[in-house]
Formats: C-alpha cells, sequence, structure tokens
C-alpha cells in the first residue's frame, strides 16, 4: 500500500504542506447528536418510517399462530395426531384378565361338562399352562375346569372314552368338520 | 446487518449504521458540495435513501462501499442541480469563494479557500478521486471497489489533479 504523505512529498509538495493545515471546515457543536431526530422527523414527515412492531417474541408467537391455522397444515396435525393415537392403542399392553377372558367365556355355566371337556380336548394345543397359572385363583379354580393330567396316556385313554361316547351321527360331523391334519393328530 | 432483517429491530439496526457512518459520510459529502448547509440537506437525503433502500442492498458489495455510492451520486446531483439554477439565475461564474467565506461553518484561510476553489475546477471524478485521497487518505484498492477503475487509473488521476491544482496555486503566485 502506497503512503500517502510519500506520495505528495515525492509529487506535489505544495499540497503536502497544505495538509498539514487542515481544511477549514467544521460543523455545529453536537450536529451529529441531532442528525438522527432530524433524519427521523423528515421521514415521519414523508410517512415513509416503518411502523413500530411488537417485541420479537409475540411477533413470533403471531407468526406461528398464523402458520398453524393454514388449513392445509390444520389437516396434516389431525392426520397425525390420528396416526400417533392409533399407534398407541395398538402397542398398548394389554392386562392378563383381558388376554384371557375368552377363556372365561367358554367356561359358561350354561354349557354342559361334557361339551366343556370336547372343546378343551380339542384345544388342548392352544393352552398356555403359564397364562392358566397367572390367573386370579377365583377365575382358574372355580370356573375353568381341571387342567388336562400330564400324563399322555391318561389324555390318550379320556380322548378315547369321549369318541366312543359320541352319537354315530355326531361323530360323522365331527369328522367332516375335522381337517386332515387335525384327524392325524386326533388318531 | 443483522438488525436490520428484523422489522422488531430494524429502527435500531438503522440508528446504528447512522451512528457509525454519519460523520465519514458527512465529511465525504462537505468536500465535494462545500457549504455545511448544502452538506446537511445531502447527508438527510442520503440517509432517507439508505432508509428505504438498505432492504433492497444485497450485501455484493462491502456496505460501506453502496453507502458511499449513494452519498456520491447525491452530492452530484446536488451540484448539478446548483449549477442549473446558478446559471439560469446568471451568478458568478466561481461562486465557490463567496459560498465558503459565507459559510458560517468555514473557518479556513485565503489559502485553504484557494485549495477549495482549485478543486471545484477539476473534472468531476478526478476531483472525487483526490478528495477520497487527500483529505480520507482512502487507499487506491478500496477507491478501485468504489469507483469501479482500475488502480492504475486512480493513481494517474490523482497525480494529475495534484499537478492542476499546484499549477493554479502558481498562476495565483504569479499575479
Amino acid at each position: 500500500m502506497e503512503n500517502l504523505d510519500d506520495e505528495l512529498r515525492e509529487h506535489a509538495s505544495l499540497l503536502h504542506d497544505l495538509k498539514a493545515q487542515g481544511d477549514g471546515f467544521r460543523t455545529p457543536d453536537g450536529y451529529f447528536d441531532e442528525l438522527d431526530h432530524q433524519i427521523f422527523s423528515r421521514l415521519d414527515t414523508m410517512g415513509a418510517r416503518r411502523p413500530a412492531r411488537p417485541a420479537w417474541g409475540i411477533q413470533r408467537g403471531h407468526q406461528w399462530l398464523h402458520r398453524l391455522l393454514q388449513p392445509r397444515v390444520l389437516t396434516a396435525l389431525a392426520a397425525g395426531l390420528a396416526l400417533l393415537a392409533a399407534a398407541v392403542w395398538f402397542f398398548k399392553p394389554q392386562p392378563l384378565h383381558e388376554q384371557t377372558a375368552g377363556l372365561a367365556q367358554v367356561s359358561m355355566p350354561e354349557l354342559s361338562e361334557e361339551e366343556v371337556e370336547t372343546y378343551v380336548f380339542d384345544n388342548v394345543h392352544d393352552f398356555d399352562t403359564e397364562q392358566l397359572a397367572a390367573l386370579p385363583a377365583s377365575e382358574s379354580t372355580d370356573q375353568l375346569p381341571e387342567p388336562p393330567a400330564a400324563n399322555p396316556d391318561q389324555n390318550r385313554s379320556k380322548r378315547q372314552q369321549a369318541l366312543d361316547d359320541l352319537h354315530p351321527e355326531d361323530l360323522d360331523n365331527l369328522l367332516n368338520d375335522l381337517s386332515d391334519e387335525d384327524l392325524e393328530q386326533l388318531l | 446487518m443483522a438488525l436490520l432483517r428484523s422489522e422488531a429491530t430494524f429502527e435500531r439496526g438503522f440508528r446504528q449504521m447512522m451512528a457509525q457512518y454519519r460523520e465519514r459520510l458527512y465529511w465525504h459529502i462537505r468536500r465535494l458540495v462545500l457549504v455545511h448547509e448544502d452538506a446537511d440537506d445531502v447527508l438527510q437525503n442520503t440517509f432517507i435513501k439508505i432508509y428505504r433502500g438498505i432492504l433492497q442492498f444485497e450485501g455484493k458489495s462491502k456496505l460501506y462501499t453502496w453507502l458511499y455510492r449513494i452519498a456520491t451520486n447525491e452530492s452530484l446531483t446536488h451540484l448539478q442541480n446548483k449549477a442549473r439554477h446558478a446559471s439560469a439565475s446568471l451568478d458568478d461564474d466561481s461562486p465557490a469563494a463567496g459560498r465558503l467565506q459565507a459559510d458560517p461553518w468555514f473557518d479556513g484561510d485565503a489559502l485553504q479557500i484557494r485549495l477549495q476553489e482549485a478543486i471545484v475546477q477539476l473534472p468531476e471524478k478526478q476531483r472525487i478521486v483526490f478528495n477520497l485521497r487527500y483529505y480520507e487518505e482512502m487507499p487506491y484498492e478500496e477507491m478501485s471497489t468504489l469507483l469501479n477503475t482500475s488502480v492504475g487509473a486512480l493513481k494517474a488521476s490523482f497525480h494529475h489533479a495534484t499537478k492542476k491544482i499546484e499549477a493554479v496555486f502558481r498562476e495565483g503566485e504569479g499575479q
């Protein structure tokens, strides 16, 4: 960067000397302090001054509310909330007594003991003994039949006995309703 | 600039910007129009233009450069209007000395008045280059950005201006 002092001394010695004396210009006292006021007064007179806006936080709040009330945003928000509610309902763990409600209904008083027994034998593979064990004592002992015996031979003889007791017509109906797999398992 | 982008803080930002640049812009304008009253008028017009246009400032150049351009344009427009008015009213053709002597905010001596008269006689652009370099000591590189002129051309322009001014002084001594 070239130095002005050197530049003037080299090319314009008269101007170099004059520069040291200043330029003779000055301003009224406090001129620059008053300048802002004068400019804003002129802007007011011209009607060009920007209106004062609310504080940042309030203004941002209004902007957010305005954006939120747009129909598109509201629709998206409602859809999102519905999805969230559905997800919560779907994944919510059910209490154990609700999970075993179906089992309790099987033991309705109007069912005969024989029907209950047949149902249990037909569906014995669906039973979860842990769930049964976890049932409250009143439900498990009063309303449900005795759990099947642990001895498979005893089960087989009971099944055989039940088959023998069946009326031939009922047996035909039962065999028609059974799938090949069920039949194979039964035999 | 950040304050100027929000409507809530715009006025505060503008006041800060004025406080930062008002003196530099004033002296730039004052040396072009010479009289305080005119400089005050031009400076106010400059800031009003800046106030109205600051949001259109794209930041492609420095803010200071943009402000200087507005101030320079306002000053030249003012001088052109004044010259048109003077020629229409058949005022004397060397008004600088008289205007300076009538200005209560000028207390320079005869040499300083003669210097101002010599500067006024320079071509418009050479005058701006001389003022920026001689009074404001602006580096040529910065001046180059401001005036869109090469550094070499600016150096040559300043050199010519100093020679012309010294020639005016020598003529005065010879008379």
